[in-house]
């Protein structure tokens, strides 16, 4: 079975950048948000496999949501997806419960590698 | 001594920003001048032809505990044209200001941008440097500037002004970059480069 993802971020040319690139690489993108709290409102409702998550968005930013879904779903498997890609956000973003972190802008394969290694690391039982 | 200090910020923190365009549009962006000045701010209006040039413009405010400083991205009407084109990889074929997904295409370029503009400066001045959602406005030059300086409570009409101006190889794009911070921040930046 395809793993699902949900992708976030709030520029849709970001959304449909990512979105390709995990559809072309065997992914099912099952939804899109464009900020936290709608990311938090679709994670519950689509329980997906993967979460990409950028940081800067309107309402509520990245890593706030990412630790409202580890509150919903410790084992929630979620990879940042940020320009800002300084080394106390990387480590503030991992502390929060993100898998890894991918630094904008980036090539398909570094994605596809991130992604695929996040999903490894979670027991299929 | 300062003002050089300051130059090679901008040099390389604006290396860092275009790289992160050429990497978006897998094209070859070059920095064409890198300077500091203290300037009035309508000489940004020398850059273009004058206040009532149609431009776009990209904005975010770059911030930490105590350290501010506003970033803009502009460029001329066509040229914003181009650059979505160039990003997307598709001509446009409706007006910029009426597509939605057009308008997302540049504010993330911005972002993209404005991040590694950041990232860069974030490592100088040893601080997590956070950003706001990413603005955009397309008007006349003075009226944008004019609505963003009154948000960024600029008190008088001369900032210190960190400019570049960059351009696509094939000649094919153009824009322009400023990084002003306020006077406070300009002291944490001497502090931590080690410049008094």
């Amino acid at each position: 079975m395809k793993p699902k993802v949900l992708v976030v971020d709030d520029a849709i040319f970001m959304r449909k950048m990512i979105a390709e690139i995990l559809v072309e690489n065997g992914m099912d993108v099952v939804g899109e948000a464009d900020n936290g709290s709608t990311a938090i409102e679709r994670y519950k409702e689509l329980k997906p496999d993967l979460v990409t998550m950028d940081i800067i968005m309107p309402e509520m930013n990245g890593i706030d949501a990412v630790r409202q879904i580890m509150a919903l779903d410790s084992q929630a498997r979620i990879v940042m997806c940020s320009a800002l890609g300084q080394q106390a956000l990387v480590q503030e973003a991992i502390s929060a419960g993100a898998r890894d972190y991918l630094i904008k802008p980036f090539n398909p394969s570094r994605v596809v590698e991130v992604v695929k290694k996040a999903l490894d690391h979670v027991p299929t039982a | 001594m300062r003002i050089d200090a300051l130059k090679e910020l901008g040099n390389i923190s604006s290396a860092h920003a275009v790289t992160g365009l050429s990497e978006l549009l897998r094209k070859r962006v070059d920095v064409a001048i890198t300077s500091v000045d203290i300037i009035p701010l309508h000489v940004i209006y020398n850059l273009f032809n004058g206040p009532e040039s149609m431009v776009s413009v990209v904005y975010i405010e770059g911030y930490s505990e105590d350290f501010r400083g506003m970033m803009f991205l502009i460029f001329p009407h066509p040229e914003s044209v181009r650059l979505v084109e160039l990003a997307t990889g598709k001509l446009l074929e409706e007006d910029i200001l009426k597509d939605e997904y057009s308008l997302s295409t540049l504010r993330e370029i911005g972002n993209i941008m404005c991040g590694c503009y950041l990232n860069a400066l974030s490592t100088f001045i040893n601080r997590k440097v956070m950003h706001s959602v990413p603005q955009i406005s397309h008007d006349m030059l003075g009226a944008v500037m004019d609505s963003v300086l009154i948000d960024l409570s600029v008190e008088n009409d001369y900032a210190f002004v960190l400019e570049t101006a960059f351009t696509l190889t094939d000649g094919r794009c153009k824009g322009f970059m400023f990084f002003v911070p306020t006077s406070d921040s300009l002291s944490v930046i001497f502090n931590e480069i080690g410049v008094d």
